[in-house]
């Protein structure tokens, strides 16, 4: 059974998924600003990278050091073929969902 | 340009220790860019609200000890501020309910301390007496009327010759007075304690000035004399150090003060029940005398 992933969990997925080879914290939780139009914690991505990763949806990779940050390597993540299935699953869901349902119209929010 | 150190301390307990490095990394990398783009303070107040951010799971300090973070924290990661920003735009969108119980939830953390602060001065404290284990009140019950307001002066001295259990009884009469500390001035209310010897025994009375009764008080036909507590000499002889010798009007009958006492009872003139009750206390008969043992 493929395993039930929160709003911000498939939302980090994704944003590892579009971001490819130059997925890390900073640029994933960037990312995630775009797609959901605010600043998320930093604290809240590597918790969801840290499922992610446990779930075998993400894999992460170390880059080669880097003088501005001390000699120290950057820790990036790669979205695995499960993640990509769940990405998939979860877009074919939300794409049958609101094909189904009729856009309400605009009206004076109460 | 650094972060601010307490809250990167913080921080460090939020991911696992595997992820620590990176994490403190990213963020570092965002705090220079946020401090290049837009000054440090902003780039410190966002820091912070990472602090803020993370606070349920440093609290926890799960980080720390497990590697694997589980729904429930997952969901409490996003949740917390989610809740927090959700909370305040209900109370920005209608203040009256939230008005309304923070009202009523004020009321009764109001009532509830009256309550606990009321009953803990009538039930919680401890007497004012040395061994307030060990004091009783003698009460008569007359099997066709029930309680009796007094007991009988003559039973409270036989129970005092025949106990065995009871270190002292003394004897006593209370009376809520006017009490005047000079012949023409305003009565002051106070409650006027007729006693005997043995009551300033039982209740532990020491004499802070002058002293207390004596044998000779007590005697037919002594003087009337009383022993005041320390807050009547307080609030009604403004701590008058000469205070021994003068005296009090209480009705028509003028006494000597001879004492103040401190301890056990407070706000009370006690005066020698020789002089008020003469027959009652001393020759015996029946009187109107409570007793405490």
């Amino acid at each position: 059974m493929p395993p039930i992933l929160s709003p911000f969990e498939l939302l980090t997925l994704a944003a590892a998924h579009r971001l490819g080879d130059a997925a890390y914290g900073v640029t994933i939780r960037d990312d995630i600003g775009v797609l959901q139009g605010r600043d998320a914690a930093m604290a809240s991505v590597y918790a969801a990278l840290d499922r992610l990763e446990q779930l075998g949806l993400v894999k992460a990779w170390m880059s080669e050091p880097r003088a501005e940050r001390g000699g120290r390597a950057r820790r990036h993540y790669s979205v695995t073929a499960s993640g990509r299935e769940s990405i998939r699953r979860a877009h074919a869901d939300a794409m049958r969902l609101w094909q189904a349902v009729p856009v309400p119209p605009a009206g004076k929010r109460r | 340009m650094r972060p601010p150190a307490l809250a990167r301390r913080l921080l460090a307990r939020a991911v696992p220790p595997h992820m620590r490095d990176s994490f403190l990394d990213d963020l570092d990398e965002v705090f220079e860019r946020i401090a290049r783009e837009r000054g440090l303070h902003r780039a410190r107040r966002w820091y912070w609200r990472q602090v803020l951010a993370a606070a349920p799971t440093i609290a926890r300090g799960r980080a720390n000890t497990s590697t694997a973070t589980t729904e429930a924290t997952m969901f409490t990661h996003h949740a917390f501020t989610q809740q927090l920003v959700s909370a305040w735009r209900t109370i920005r969108r209608s203040p009256r309910p939230v008005v309304g119980v923070v009202l009523a939830m004020s009321l009764g953390i109001g009532a509830s301390t009256a309550v606990v602060t009321v009953a803990e001065g009538v039930i919680g404290r401890r007497l004012p007496f040395t061994q307030p284990g060990e004091l009783l009140q003698m009460q008569t019950i007359v099997e066709k009327y029930g309680e009796a307001p007094e007991t009988n002066f003559q039973d409270a001295r036989d129970i005092r010759t025949r106990a065995r259990t009871l270190a002292a009884i003394g004897l006593y009469d209370l009376e809520d007075a006017g009490v005047r500390t000079s012949e023409d001035s305003v009565a002051i209310p106070a409650v006027v304690v007729s006693a005997d010897l043995d009551l300033q025994r039982v209740l532990d009375l020491r004499p802070v000035l002058g002293r207390l009764f004596a044998d000779d008080d007590m005697a037919l036909g002594s003087a009337p004399v009383a022993v005041v507590s320390s807050r009547f000499w307080r609030s009604a002889l403004g701590r008058d150090p000469g205070a021994v010798g003068h005296s009090l009007w209480i009705g028509s009958r003028r006494f000597t003060i001879i004492g103040v006492f401190a301890g056990g009872i407070t706000g009370r003139v006690m005066v020698n029940g020789s002089a008020v009750f003469p027959r009652t206390c001393m020759a015996g008969n029946p009187a109107t005398s409570p007793a405490i043992g």
